[in-house]
C-alpha cells in the first residue's frame, strides 16, 4: 500500500522543481499581469492604480492604433514565413543535389542562423545604409534602381527590409530539416518516374513535394511562432519606425507600457497579443490534423 | 544487317554527343546558381569581418564592397578600450551560465517523468509547457519589471539570469523530452531485474546514455540566452550590467556610426555563438522537432 503510494507519487516529484520554477516566474507574472491589465496603472504613479474593469481592452480593440499593429505584425509574420521558408526550400533542394564542395557550402549556408540577433541586426544595419550600404551600389551598380533608397527610413520599405533581415537569420533551420526530409525520399520514387515519362517539373510538384509534407508544416508552425512573437528585430533596427511602419504587437506593447508610462494598457496589449499567437498556432493544429485525416486513409 | 549496325552507332554516338553537351550547360547552370546563391547568403557575414578590419572610419569615406586596400586591428583595440566589453561578456557568460543550472535539473526529472510514466495531469503539464513557449517575452515584460522592482531584481545579474529562466526552462524540457525518448526504456527494466531501484536505474542507465542530449540541450540554452535582447533590456540600464547583445545595440542610437567598432564587436559577439552551433551541429535537428506534439 505504501509501496505504490510511493510510486504513485514519483511522476509528480518528478514534475515538481519545474512546476514550482514555471509558477513562479512564468504564472504567476501572467496572472500579475492580467491584473494590471484591468486597472488604470502607470509607471510613475503605480501604487495609485485603480481598478477600471475591462477599459483597457475596450479601448484598445477600438483603437485604430491596435489593428495596424495586428495588421503589422500579420505582414512581419506573414512575408517572414514565406521568403524564408522559400529561400529555405530552394537552398535545400540545391543542396540535395552531388556536387564537389557539398560540405563547404552546407555549412557556409547555416552562418546566418548562428549569428546572434543583435549581430544580424548591426550587419544589416549596415547593409541597408543609404550612402555605404553594399545593397544600394549593388543595385546602382546593376541599374536596378537610379538613385539610393533609404530602406529603413521610410515607410513603404522598413516592413520588407526588416522581413529580409528576419528572414536571413531563420531560413537555414527551414533548409536543415526539409534537407533530411528530402535525402529520404527513396531514389526508385525517380527512376520509376522518369520511366513512366514524368518530366522534372512533374517529379517535383508529385514527388517531392508532398514527400516533405510534414517537414514542411512543421517548419512553417515554427516559423509563425518564431517570427510572430519576434521584438528584437523590429525594434533594434527600425524602433518601430518610422512612424508606425514596423510597430508591432510585441513593440507596441514595449511602447506602451514603457515609453507611454501606460502599463495597464501595456498589460491589456500583452494579454492580446498572446491570445493572437495562440490563435495561430491553433489554426496550424486544426489544419495539420484535417491534413493527416485526409492522407492516411 | 553490318550497315544497320555502323548506323545505328552513328547515331547513338551524335545521340550521346548531344546529351553530354546539354549535361555541361546543365552542369555550367547549376554551378552558377549555387556559388550566386551561397555568395548571396554568406556575404552580409564577410562583409562584416571584412570591416571590422579596416583602419577606423575607413568605411565611411572609401564604402568598400569586396577588399579594402588597408588592414588595421585598430577597431579591436579601440572597442576594449573604449567601452566595457569585457564586462558586458561577463556578464552574458553569468547569465546564460546561471540560467542553465537552474534550468536543467529541473528540465531534465520534468523531461524524465514525462517520458517514463502515465500519469493524471500529465497533458495538462504538457500543455503548459507548450504555452509557455509560445509566450512572447513581451508579454512578460510589464509584471516582471514590477514584481524585479519590488525585489530590488533590478540591474542585477541575478535578476536577468532569473528572467532568462522564463524561456530556457520550456525550450529545455521540450528538447531534452526528444532525447530522453530516444533512450529505451528496456535498459532501465534490465537494470531493475538486476536489482536497482528506480533511482539508481536512473542514475546508472539513463543518465549517461542521457549525457549527449543533455549536452546538447545546455548549448541550445547557452544559445538562446546569448540571443536573448528584450528581458535584459527592461531590466537592466546601468551599462556595467549589460548583457552582450544590450552592448551591441548601444552602437545603434550614435549620433556617428562607428562602422568598424560596431563590425569588430559583432565578431567578438559572434565568434562564441558560432563556437557552440558548429559543436552541436549534429543535435541541431533535434531541438527543432515539436516534441511529442503531433500525433
Amino acid at each position: 500500500m505504501t509501496y505504490t503510494l510511493r510510486g504513485r507519487m514519483i511522476p509528480y516529484l518528478l514534475l515538481a522543481p519545474a512546476a514550482v520554477i514555471m509558477v513562479l516566474v512564468i504564472f504567476y507574472p501572467m496572472v500579475y499581469s492580467a491584473q494590471i491589465s484591468f486597472t488604470d496603472a502607470q509607471l510613475l504613479r503605480f501604487s495609485q492604480r485603480e481598478y477600471i474593469g475591462l477599459e483597457n481592452y475596450t479601448r484598445m480593440l477600438n483603437r485604430s492604433d491596435f489593428w495596424t499593429s495586428v495588421g503589422r505584425t500579420l505582414t512581419y509574420t506573414a512575408g517572414t514565413v514565406v521568403i524564408s521558408y522559400t529561400v529555405g526550400l530552394f537552398v535545400a533542394v540545391i543542396l540535395n543535389q552531388n556536387f564537389r564542395m557539398r560540405w563547404l557550402v552546407r555549412t557556409l549556408m547555416m552562418i546566418p542562423w548562428a549569428t546572434p540577433w543583435l549581430v544580424v541586426t548591426l550587419i544589416w544595419f549596415v547593409m541597408f545604409n543609404p550612402q555605404i550600404g553594399p545593397i544600394n551600389q549593388v543595385l546602382k551598380g546593376l541599374g536596378i534602381i537610379e538613385s539610393g533608397r533609404t530602406w529603413l527610413y521610410s515607410s513603404d520599405t522598413a516592413m520588407l527590409s526588416i522581413v529580409i533581415t528576419t528572414s536571413w537569420r531563420l531560413f537555414p533551420a527551414v533548409t536543415l530539416i526539409l534537407l533530411a526530409s528530402l535525402q529520404s525520399i527513396p531514389s526508385e520514387l525517380y527512376e520509376a518516374a522518369e520511366v513512366d515519362g514524368a518530366n522534372p517539373r512533374q517529379r517535383f510538384l508529385h514527388i517531392t513535394l508532398p514527400s516533405i509534407r510534414t517537414a514542411s508544416i512543421t517548419m512553417i508552425t515554427l516559423l509563425t511562432i518564431w517570427s510572430s512573437k519576434l521584438f528584437t528585430i523590429a525594434w533594434t533596427l527600425t524602433q518601430g519606425g518610422p512612424g508606425d511602419a514596423t510597430r508591432v504587437l510585441s513593440v507596441y506593447t514595449y511602447q506602451e507600457a514603457f515609453t507611454n508610462n501606460r502599463l495597464g494598457r501595456g498589460s491589456s496589449l500583452a494579454m492580446l497579443s498572446f491570445v493572437l499567437s495562440l490563435a495561430l498556432v491553433v489554426t496550424y493544429f486544426v489544419l495539420l490534423r484535417r491534413d493527416e485525416k485526409r492522407v492516411e486513409p | 544487317m553490318s550497315a544497320f549496325a555502323a548506323h545505328s552507332l552513328e547515331a547513338d554516338l551524335a545521340l550521346k554527343a548531344q546529351a553530354r553537351r546539354r549535361k555541361m550547360i546543365a552542369g555550367f547552370g547549376f554551378f552558377v546558381l549555387v556559388v550566386t546563391s551561397t555568395i548571396a547568403v554568406v556575404y552580409p557575414f564577410y562583409w562584416m569581418v571584412m570591416a571590422s578590419f579596416t583602419p577606423e572610419g575607413y568605411s565611411l569615406t572609401n564604402a568598400p564592397l569586396l577588399l579594402p586596400d588597408r588592414f588595421s586591428v585598430e577597431a579591436y583595440q579601440s572597442v576594449f578600450a573604449e567601452r566595457p566589453l569585457m564586462t558586458w561578456l561577463g556578464n552574458t557568460i553569468a547569465v546564460t551560465l546561471g540560467g542553465t543550472a537552474i534550468v536543467l535539473p529541473a528540465a531534465l526529472l520534468a523531461s524524465y517523468g514525462l517520458n517514463r510514466f502515465r500519469f493524471r495531469g500529465r497533458m495538462v503539464f504538457i500543455f503548459l509547457v507548450l504555452l509557455c513557449q509560445l509566450l512572447p517575452a513581451s508579454a512578460l515584460i510589464v509584471p516582471i519589471f514590477l514584481i524585479f522592482r519590488d525585489y530590488k531584481l533590478i540591474d542585477t545579474t541575478l535578476g536577468v539570469t532569473i528572467a532568462f529562466t522564463t524561456f530556457m526552462l520550456p525550450m529545455a524540457i521540450w528538447v531534452l523530452w526528444g532525447y530522453i525518448q530516444t533512450i529505451p526504456h528496456e535498459f532501465e527494466e534490465a537494470a531493475m531485474v538486476d536489482g536497482c531501484n528506480g533511482l539508481q536505474a536512473f542514475i546508472r542507465v539513463t543518465l549517461p546514455l542521457a549525457m549527449p542530449g543533455i549536452a546538447a540541450t545546455a548549448l541550445f540554452i547557452f544559445l538562446e540566452g546569448w540571443n536573448h535582447y528584450l528581458l535584459a533590456f527592461v531590466l537592466t540600464s546601468d551599462t556595467q550590467q549589460w548583457v552582450i547583445s544590450l552592448g551591441l545595440y548601444s552602437f545603434i542610437g550614435q549620433y556617428v556610426i562607428e562602422i568598424e567598432q560596431m563590425m569588430a564587436t559583432s565578431v567578438i559577439a559572434a565568434f562564441p555563438a558560432l563556437v557552440v552551433f558548429a559543436i552541436m551541429q549534429r543535435y541541431l535537428r533535434g531541438g527543432l522537432s515539436l516534441g511529442g506534439l503531433k500525433g
